[in-house]
């Protein structure tokens, strides 16, 4: 668990890392071209994802992280 | 012109970082100019080997850009099952004769087969919406909710989640709460955990039987997106679940194993499980563009005041064919440590008493609840047109690989593998348009 804490610290104080004068990671806005591309999206294909997650919602003890789940289900 | 570029970039950006905490607001896409709907459509296909579970599921998803990053979300999902569900106890080198669970029926497993209750059959439809808006400049909430059913089981849950762009919009922090309400309504009534599956009599909602129950779940999520250069971006999540109330499956049982010989099926047990389960996940997901092709990357950890711990490792290559073609092979390994109080067995004298008194305070035999090892393999194709549609054909294979030892060497369950192996196909087929 503290480990847990330790690396979302790490990735916090990372990302914001100008406030302590060192270059921020990141691009200018006319850099954007490729990240603004569907296929560089964090969730590009949200249908595929959503009933991935519930495939493995109904199969396994583990879930979420990604995205909060869709309903629940029975499952038996 | 030139100003109109930049904005739209950056609101895609801002739309991708959002899509963290709403799966249904995922689809980030750059052609922002045009407000009309957008709408994505799925048929999935699910069939487990061995005569287990099939499902057909279609979906359609619909969203509408109003600008201004105010985005809504539609998404209705139609699920539907058949087949035979495991229930509980091992296959044994002896026949096995079950009640079915509305007690109307009964049904015999042959030596060495997995007992299956042939009568799972179930029709499952839920409806999702989100809206996301500004709310402060580089601050966006989006609101959520969604309502699922099924004939013995209802959800409902709301959802809230801010979104703060930092760092000219390169840092993205977000933090979501999700309540969950579910209702179970079990065929044939709530069993009394740990009694006699002959036993079983609902008594009203006093005690642990009964015919309906419920239970409430609060997720929280926090994350932080990052982009790295102009071809990498990385995501991390910080997830954590609270779950009250009935959480045992109804419909489940444990063999009791008096010496190496199985007691009558009428004397197993049902399962019964803790009423709280506290989870932890930690997410973290990286893209990177190469000159035309995405990898995408991602690793979960999870771990739950049950004892069960998990990894998961996903990952995804983006082969751009030409003119919109792409090919995209999928790989992913899952792995699970069993629930402190998973057994695929009850042992009479230890567990239980020769009356059928319980000796532990829970116990299942879900193989969800079991150590094991998954895989899935793939690959998608899928071709997108000028006009913004696009068309797309899934397959994949699951595994399960059940890492629970059979160490009894003589007896009804001698050589059987206690937790078998699990197999499944998916075939999607999708088809998004602008409308």
């Amino acid at each position: 668990m503290s480990k847990i804490l330790i690396l979302f610290v790490l990735i916090g104080v990372l990302s914001g890392c100008s406030s302590l004068g060192m270059k921020p990671l990141g691009v200018k806005p006319w850099e954007r071209d490729l990240l603004a591309k569907k296929s560089m999206q964090l969730d590009a294909y949200p249908v595929d994802s959503a009933l991935d997650d519930h495939i493995y919602f109904s199969k396994e003890a583990a879930s979420g992280g990604r995205s909060f789940g869709g309903g629940g289900c029975g499952c038996n | 012109m030139q100003l109109k570029k930049l904005s739209k970039l950056s609101l895609a950006l801002a739309q991708a970082s959002g899509a963290l905490l709403s799966a249904t607001s995922g689809a980030a896409h750059a052609q922002t100019e045009n407000f009309g709907w957008q709408i994505d459509s799925a048929v999935l296909y699910y069939q487990e080997a061995d005569g287990r579970v099939r499902a057909i599921e279609p979906v359609v998803s619909m969203k509408k850009d109003f600008g201004d990053e105010k985005i809504f979300n539609m998404k209705l999902v139609l699920d539907s099952l058949t087949g035979a569900s495991p229930n509980g106890a091992p296959p044994a080198n002896v026949a096995q004769t079950f009640t079915s669970p509305s007690g109307g029926a009964s049904y015999t497993t042959a030596p060495g087969e997995l007992p299956l209750d042939e009568t799972f059959k179930d029709t499952r439809g839920a409806i999702s919406s989100s809206w996301q808006q500004p709310i402060a400049p580089d601050l966006r909430l989006n609101v959520g909710g969604n309502i699922s059913a099924e004939y013995d089981f209802q959800s409902i849950a709301a959802n809230a989640a801010l979104a703060k762009d930092t760092n000219n919009k390169n840092t993205t922090l977000s933090a979501g709460i999700n309540l969950e309400f579910d209702n179970i309504m079990p065929v044939g009534g709530a069993p009394v955990g740990l009694t006699r599956t002959s036993l079983k009599l609902p008594t009203g909602d006093e005690g642990e039987g009964g015919p309906s129950k419920s239970k409430f779940i609060t997720d929280m999520l926090f994350g932080v997106t990052q982009v790295l250069s102009r071809q990498a971006l990385m995501q991390v999540n910080y997830g954590i679940s609270l779950a009250n109330g009935y959480q045992t499956d109804p419909y489940k049982m444990l063999a009791v194993l008096n010496g190496d010989t199985l007691v009558p099926t009428a004397n197993y047990l049902y399962e019964k499980r803790p009423e709280t389960r506290t989870k932890h996940s930690l997410y973290s997901q990286f893209k990177y563009h190469f000159t035309e092709d995405v990898v995408d990357l991602s690793y979960r950890y999870t771990t739950d005041d049950w004892g069960i711990s998990s990894h998961t490792w996903d990952t995804r290559y983006r082969f751009e064919i030409s003119n919109g073609l792409y090919l995209e092979p999928h790989a992913r390994w899952y792995t699970q440590s069993e629930a402190d109080f998973y057994k695929p067995y009850l042992v009479q004298g230890t567990d239980v008493t020769a009356g059928g008194v319980a000796l532990v305070g829970f116990a299942t035999a879900d193989s969800r609840m079991s150590a094991f090892d998954a895989t899935t393999f793939g690959a998608k194709i899928g071709k997108a047109f000028e006009d913004e549609s696009e068309i797309s054909l899934r397959v994949e294979q699951y595994k399960q690989v059940s890492q629970t030892k059979n160490n009894l060497p003589t007896g009804d369950l001698a050589g059987q593998k206690l937790v078998p192996d699990l197999s499944a196909l998916l075939i999607q087929f999708g088809y998004s348009f602008r409308w």
